[in-house]
């Protein structure tokens, strides 16, 4: 009985093994791709065997290709748009757990339908939109559009519901004002709430195409639009830097997953399984 | 009774000023945008039109869905491709996911954790990260993955991106490499709250591994791959950065690769944004409103069918 229930195991592990393994070979091959030499053929390069040549290739990557540039732009537009969202949402996320108001259903629903509302149709009139407000092309008008995020709020709402009414009651008795307990009490309470938020927007955003491609000009180099350029037929690009451009532009939304995993997991089943 | 009133109504002003921010963004930045697109819908709006727009009533939507003209030739086999993408990535992607977490629920929750961690990363990478590695896998002579599958006689002698059905093939593999990591957590976690002593219930009366899965584990599961099927449909409705970059070509016209065998309907509408021309923007409304009539009228159904089993 034993015996057959640890070879049931081991086949279990072996399957899964599997699609573990389709889901890290690319990366892998990615890798080796950049450190090696130039010689060898790409197709057949499953090992790594020249640092000095994939030092120069990411080099040529960061400079050539501008993706060094393009990183530091997006990582403006990006931080700009979480504290936005975290200022936001964790406003809206108080008032709405702890408040009764009129209307509050009517807004909540309306929060609701913006999480299905298809992102197809406003963005053409947004663009324009944005484009009249002389925002096109700058930080503030990519930013501005993508911090309205209802997934935010209700994350950080789930977050709140466990703490106990009786915190704002003592405090409120105290005399402390309805932002003073948002500041003092609700926002530190909800540590985990905001950095699960942080971390899930920022490879949200990070990951973005169609809207900072829509908007960006000459100025501002999002990092998707720049690989993107960069796959074009037009431009003839070193494979191998193509490749290094690419391995490079993961570590941001990589990093932040191999840190923050346990935040990311929890942020996603939330949103899956409470919704 | 004067000053309790005077004290409610400072508190919901309060209220309304911390849910302020949210929805007067809202309003501007999606509701705005949203109510125009749909007015413009029905205009000649476009790149140069300062200001003006005259009212031309359905015939950006004729013009868009009557068959005639190269927008509605290419509109119309955007949306035939994605009525044979979005059931297979639906189909295909979910029963993946399921059949990992139903694996991987079997065994210890460390190794659990391990493959959980290992299947969530390709969806840590940015679409266009993935469009970019699978383009390299995928061209004909120098990638990876197409020679692999030319040498077990798959797709032999042909550009994956250029051929009509394995055009959509590639999408689909690169969407479900994606993807597959996100559908797996939520619903591994919805396993895990299902009671063991159901199962240990079903294992004294006799039941099989296999019965415990379909009689318990996917009923079960039903409002969470609910969840996961809304979703799924609504964004493969609207799926746009894989097949742009993929099929990215020499000008905005060869968009979807040629015969537009790998073109979908938001890219449509993105094409018709940057080629201008006369109504371009109102006809790009046109597109968007008959793709957000469709995501409607699933997510109507979908709601439907489900009031009607439950």
């Amino acid at each position: 009985m034993k015996t057959k229930k640890r070879g049931e195991q081991c086949v279990l592990i072996l399957l899964a093994s599997v699609w573990a393994l389709v889901c890290l070979f690319p990366l892998w091959v990615l890798f080796s791709g950049t450190f090696s030499l130039d010689t060898n053929n790409l197709t057949r390069t499953f090992f790594p065997n020249s640092l000095a040549n994939g030092i120069s290739k990411c080099k040529e990557a960061l400079l050539t290709v501008e993706i060094a540039a393009s990183t530091v732009h997006t990582l403006i537009y990006t931080s700009i748009t979480v504290i936005g969202i975290l200022v936001i949402s964790s406003l809206a996320a108080y008032e709405f757990t702890f408040y009764n108001f009129p209307l509050k259903k009517v807004l909540f629903g309306l929060l609701m339908a913006s999480m299905m509302l298809p992102q197809v149709l406003y963005i053409i009139p947004l663009y324009r939109l944005v484009f009249s407000m002389n925002l096109a092309d700058t930080f503030a008008g990519i930013s501005f559009p993508m911090m309205v995020s209802a997934l935010s709020v209700f994350i950080m709402m789930q977050f709140l519901e466990d703490l106990p009414l009786s915190f704002i009651e003592s405090a409120r008795i105290d005399g402390a004002g309805h932002f003073q307990i948002y500041r003092r009490i609700v926002l530190p309470l909800m540590r985990n709430g905001i950095l699960t938020t942080v971390v899930l927007m920022f490879m949200k955003i990070w990951g973005q195409y169609l809207w900072p491609a829509l908007v960006t000009g000459q100025k501002i180099k999002p990092i998707s639009v720049t690989i993107s350029n960069m796959l074009n037929p037009n431009f003839w690009v070193d494979p191998r830097t193509k490749i290094a451009a690419m391995l490079i532009a993961m570590i941001p939304p990589m990093t932040i997953y191999l840190v923050f995993q346990r935040y990311v997991i929890e942020g996603i089943t939330m949103s899956g399984v409470k919704g | 009774m004067k000053s309790t009133f005077k004290y409610r109504a400072r508190r919901y002003l309060l209220n309304y000023l911390g849910l302020l921010p949210f929805f007067l963004l809202f309003a501007v930045f999606i509701l705005y945008p949203f109510f125009q697109g749909v007015f413009m819908s029905f205009t000649d709006w476009s790149v140069s039109s300062r200001g003006s727009v005259n009212f031309v009533g359905l015939d950006n939507y004729t013009l868009v869905l009557s068959g005639k003209g190269t927008t509605s030739v290419r509109f119309l086999k955007s949306v035939k491709n994605l009525v044979i993408y979005v059931p297979l990535t639906l189909s295909i992607g979910l029963s993946l996911s399921l059949i990992l977490a139903l694996i991987t629920r079997q065994l210890s929750q460390k190794l659990f954790n391990v493959f959980r961690g290992v299947y969530f990363v390709p969806y840590v990478l940015p679409l266009f990260l993935c469009a970019g590695i699978w383009q390299w896998f995928m061209t004909t002579g120098t990638g990876l993955v197409a020679s692999f599958l030319a040498n077990i006689g798959i797709g032999r002698g042909i550009t994956w991106d250029s051929t009509e059905l394995y055009a959509i093939i590639y999408v689909l593999m690169v969407d479900i490499w994606n993807s597959a990591g996100f559908n797996f957590v939520i619903i591994s976690a919805g396993m895990a709250d299902i009671s063991p002593d159901l199962y240990e219930a079903a294992e004294i009366d006799g039941a099989s591994t296999f019965q415990k899965m379909t009689k318990i584990t996917i009923p079960l599961l039903e409002p969470i791959l609910f969840f996961v099927i809304t979703y799924g449909f609504i964004s493969a409705l609207q799926v746009y950065d894989i097949p742009w970059i993929i099929s990215n070509g020499s000008d905005i016209n060869s968009v979807g690769g040629p015969g537009q065998v790998m073109s979908f309907p938001v890219m449509e509408m993105v094409r018709n944004i940057y080629l201008g021309g006369k109504s371009g923007l109102g006809r790009a409304c046109a597109e968007g409103v008959t793709l957000m009539m469709a995501i409607l009228a699933v997510t109507v159904v979908q709601f439907k069918a489900r009031r009607k089993k439950v």
